[in-house]
């Protein structure tokens, strides 16, 4: 096998020769260093292989970030199985829906997660590994030799899990040696990031921005990352950020949001004076947010855009040159068009849907050929779903082209949202579209009240929608706001015309 | 307009805070240490924006941090 196949062996190979005793990735108060990754990712390969996991073979891996995920996610790497990070915070029956949909033979989380019971009853899973923030019991009685496997050209190098317009999300496959493209552009050319650089995301593993940092440009790079494995509320950031000095920090609108507004400049557990830039993606960032946090804290915030299918940031801003409530420019590696629906190029100034081209792009969901269709075009471009408008080669959002949300950086589809509102007693019919406040996007539910039953438009009746969709929604997806109306906007097929309600 | 803090605890629950968390609010502690989380906020900001009219869009949002902030933001006393 050419020595480098294996992208996770060549990632861990070259550091381990470069600065074996430097810290790989920090954990609150511990440490793992390129010497020790290497090593338990290694055990990790062995321990899988003895529980019957085979080269192409998806291992889900349901854990906080923490030192074990990283070590999880490289060990399954080495075998040439493929790793499938997901959310730590789903429930039971998401876990069962991605571990049948992606046929896993493999589970790695914590002793009591929803995840395991899940997988009993997916007969697919033949090992289901208990985990521990370091990795699972007895990792250390492991062999640290392990000979990588040459990942074959049918298997995915690994795999994130993407939510779409219905119920139920969807397999973004990548090739191995797509975790290598973060860093050859964005990376290291817009963010400058060295190996002398300590990044700190505060997007999970299970996200491609999170994973697409904390592994992809910190390994490339040989730097250092650190690993929140909480819930990450401001406070507990600011004082990880004070703690650990990390150089670059990654994070969303929505919790810098909440970050700016808990600032207090001079206090002794904000203290931001290690890092150099921000950076900003997920969903897009307010103008008057950007403005803000660069005059109250000092630190340049670099907005950008980027998908799970790109596995990748595509538009940035530069550091140096920042403009509020831009995406930036298009990243070196990518071309980006922005056309009509008929397919043909618009000129600048123009609204339209903006696709991407360039190296390490997911080439088809798994399993979903229509979706595949829709986004994955000839020649190799990607259609976002966005609508941009570009202004002497600067990119502005202008919402999505169907009726998705970005809320907190998640995905948000309406018909779920529209299913949980539609239960209450009063809701005759129901649109969910997009609301700003404070310029970030949230659910607004569009109500029509049932005739004739004495319900009155108000806000006793507003708060008792909203309470009610939120014991059936999770906390990104339940509308902030109703909107009662006469009719919902239809075309004249009667289907509805979400785009007309949305109000940002 | 009389704006008090018992009037945006009671705003806090209705935007899903619960109910003794948002009874336990102090209103001159920042609400972000007091249990309020990324959505709870947002929440809480669109039903002021409706009860009170107002538009919480521009950096002066940025400063209201305690309860006795929106309190004064809206005209009231704490």
């Amino acid at each position: 096998m050419p020595e480098d196949a294996n992208i996770a062996a060549r990632l861990l190979e070259s550091n381990l020769k470069r600065s074996p005793d430097k810290a790989a990735y920090l954990c609150g108060d511990d440490a793992l260093t390129y010497r020790g990754l290497a090593a338990d990712a290694a055990r990790f390969a062995n321990l899988l292989r003895a529980r019957g996991v085979r080269p192409g073979d998806r291992v889900v891996l349901v854990l906080p970030d923490s030192l074990a995920a990283v070590k999880a996610f490289l060990g399954t790497m080495l075998l040439a199985a493929v790793p499938v990070p997901v959310s730590a915070l789903l429930g039971q029956e998401d876990y069962a829906f991605i571990l049948v949909d992606c046929g896993a033979r493999g589970l790695v989380t914590w002793e009591d997660s929803p995840a395991v019971v899940a997988a009993r009853d997916v007969s697919s899973v033949a090992c289901v590994l208990a985990c521990g923030p370091h990795g699972p019991w007895g990792l250390a009685d492991w062999s640290t030799e392990f000979a990588p496997v040459a990942p074959g050209a049918d298997a995915p190098g690994f795999m994130l899990y993407s939510s779409g317009s219905t119920g139920r999300p969807k397999g973004v496959p990548h090739a191995q040696a797509d975790l290598l493209v973060p860093y050859a552009g964005w990376g290291s050319q817009v963010l400058g990031v060295g190996a002398e650089d300590i990044l700190f995301s505060a997007s999970k593993l299970s996200f491609a921005y999170g994973l697409e940092v904390s592994v992809g440009v910190a390994l490339c790079a040989g730097a250092t990352a650190l690993l929140f494995s909480g819930k990450p509320g401001p406070y507990e950031i600011f004082a990880a950020i004070s703690h650990h000095r990390p150089t670059l920090f990654f994070c969303v609108p929505t919790l810098y949001n909440l970050m700016l507004r808990a600032f207090e400049p001079g206090a002794a557990d904000m203290d931001l004076s290690s890092l150099r830039l921000c950076s900003s993606a997920g969903e897009a960032l307010p103008e008057v947010l950007c403005r803000e946090w660069m005059d109250k804290t000092g630190v340049e915030i670099l907005d950008g855009i980027g998908s799970t299918e790109a596995m990748n940031v595509f538009i940035s801003n530069k550091p140096g040159a920042v403009r509020c409530g831009a995406s930036g420019e298009v990243v070196p590696g990518y071309e980006a068009r922005i056309v009509d629906d008929a397919g043909q190029l618009v000129p600048d100034g123009t609204p339209g849907n903006l696709h991407v081209r360039g190296a390490g792009t997911c080439a088809g969901y798994w399993n979903r050929p229509e979706k595949t269709r829709e986004a994955m075009l000839p020649d190799g471009w990607l259609a976002t779903g966005d609508v941009y408008v570009r202004e002497a080669g600067l990119y502005f959002h202008r919402g999505r082209s169907d009726d998705m949300m970005k809320v907190g950086a998640h995905w948000v589809s309406p018909v779920q949202v529209e299913e949980a509102v539609r239960k209450h007693p009063a809701v005759l019919d129901c649109a969910v579209a997009a609301v700003a406040v404070e310029g970030l996007v949230r659910p607004c539910a569009h109500v029509v009240l049932r005739p004739g039953q004495g319900f009155e438009p108000g806000a006793k009746l507003s708060s008792d929608i909203l309470r009610q969709a939120r014991t059936m929604l999770p906390p990104c997806m339940c509308p902030v706001r109703v909107h009662f109306l006469d009719e919902l906007p239809k075309t004249p097929t009667g289907k509805v015309q979400r785009f007309r309600l949305r109000d940002v | 307009m009389a704006v008090n803090a018992d009037e945006l605890r009671g705003l806090l629950a209705e935007a899903g805070v619960r109910p003794e968390l948002a009874r336990a609010i102090d209103p001159a502690v920042p609400l972000l240490r007091q249990g309020l989380d990324s959505m709870d906020y947002p929440a809480f900001m669109a039903l002021v924006e409706d009860r009170y009219g107002v538009v919480l869009s521009d950096a002066a949002a940025m400063d209201l941090r305690t309860l006795n902030d929106f309190v004064l933001f809206l005209g009231g006393r704490p």
